[in-house]
């Protein structure tokens, strides 16, 4: 009979047989900071942080200007997610732009940008004048986003490239106009979520999407319809429009359907 | 084909015999060149693998199998199977488990339980003390380490 090792863990001998593609993949789980700091644990792991496949810089972990240096000594092919969360990107743009091209570079999957302000309550809170970064050129030309978050920049959907990739898109914070081109120009979107915006003209949503997420955002001409077959989720708060179609037809199972409106003639015209 | 070719045998370092579902093995990359080999008959053996952790392995690959077939498999219900199925693993059982799907080459497993190490790691001296890593730096290495990277370091 064979007597076992039961030890808990410490088989040093079995791990060391581990490639580092299997370490790799370890470290790609760990939030970015901890992933950093594995390059201490030993000199096998002294570059392995290099390679990690999730990229995130966070205000909230780092003090100092965002460092194109750390992603310069990136070693890796490829990137699944890639993000930055900074509240005040004062003269931070082409580090930011920068960084952005790096991750489109590694076909990253995931992208997230937010930039956003943890103060900000309703749209009424932020002027124009603090959502100070563009997106690059490149973002719309990339064909490698599957998900796409973009939170308090500026942009132009009219540029972006039809592309049959991007299946998830968050956008929150920013002005928003033209959203009714979004569908057409990304034809296999699945989820779309529409926060805190503002400026949005007259909105008229069709297509196949699964779900489709508005709150919170700024009508100036009240009126909206959505004809959406295919929908399994839509969820609506804030203002009600003054004209509102919905056209929300589904085979076997009913959306999810949830209506949370503010003002008050709205809520009698619901009842 | 006959009923007992869609079964296959593995059979594990401490020779447990498990018969399975041929779709059921050959989630593992690893089963199904030996097979497309005919390198090996109805059983196959699997040395780097204990009863205990095959066991695992098996029920894992049954449950996926199951579900692929349905062509759903991203649902929400599987998704909790899989946090459950790692959830209350030992280091040890864990650490094999990665092993097991690291030699078996199924892609998902070993992902799974790559994020589930990460997940019982709070801190960096728990993720070090469960890989049992022997730190090789000099002090002054490990410094200098530090200071390249300082806003990782500066808890």
């Amino acid at each position: 009979m064979h007597t076992k090792e039961r030890n808990s863990g410490s088989q040093p001998d079995r791990l060391s047989c581990l490639p580092n593609l299997v370490l790799i993949m370890i470290i790609s789980h760990l939030s970015f900071k901890k992933c950093i700091q594995t390059s201490v644990l030993s000199k096998r792991w002294r570059n392995l942080c290099h390679q990690t496949k999730n990229i995130a810089f966070k205000e909230s972990e780092y003090v100092n200007r965002i460092g194109c240096n750390k992603v310069f000594r990136f070693q890796g092919q490829v990137i699944n997610s890639f993000e930055i969360h900074h509240s005040n990107p004062v003269g931070l743009g082409t580090d930011i732009e920068y960084l952005i091209e790096f991750a489109i570079s590694k076909q990253v999957n995931k992208l997230v940008l937010d930039f956003s302000n943890p103060a900000w309550r309703t749209t009424s809170d932020v002027s124009w004048r603090e959502v100070i970064i563009d997106l690059p050129e490149c973002l719309y030309r990339q064909k490698s986003v599957e998900s796409l978050y973009i939170y308090a920049c500026r942009f132009d959907l009219l540029k972006f490239a039809n592309q049959d990739m991007l299946r998830s898109l968050f956008i929150g914070w920013t002005g928003l106009k033209k959203v009714e081109c979004l569908l057409s120009k990304f034809p296999l979107l699945k989820s779309l979520s529409i926060k805190n915006c503002w400026e949005l003209d007259s909105m008229m949503i069709e297509g196949q999407i699964k779900e489709l997420v508005i709150e919170n955002c700024d009508f100036p001409l009240m009126s909206c319809s959505f004809d959406l077959p295919n929908v399994d989720i839509f969820k609506y708060s804030g203002h009600m429009f003054f004209h509102a179609s919905f056209l929300l037809r589904k085979h076997k199972d009913r959306p999810r359907f949830l209506l949370d409106c503010r003002s008050p003639w709205a809520l009698r015209r619901e009842r | 084909m006959s009923k007992s070719e869609k079964k296959i045998v593995l059979k594990s370092l401490d020779n447990e015999a498990f018969e399975v579902e041929k779709a059921v093995a050959l989630q593992s990359q690893t089963i199904w060149v030996m097979c497309e080999d005919k390198c090996v008959g109805n059983e196959i053996p699997l040395e780097n693998v204990t009863g205990q952790i095959l066991a695992k392995v098996i029920d894992y690959c049954k449950k996926h199998a199951v579900v692929d077939g349905d062509g759903d498999e991203s649902s929400e219900e599987l998704k909790n199977w899989d946090t459950e199925f790692t959830k209350n693993m030992d280091q040890s059982t864990l650490f094999n488990m990665i092993l097991a799907a690291n030699y078996l080459n199924i892609k998902s497993l070993l992902n799974l339980t790559c994020q589930a190490v990460a997940d019982k790691t709070k801190t960096i001296d728990e993720f070090h003390t469960f890989l049992n890593i022997e730190n090789n730096f000099t002090p002054e290495e490990e410094a200098q380490i530090c200071q390249e990277n300082l806003w990782a370091f500066d808890d």
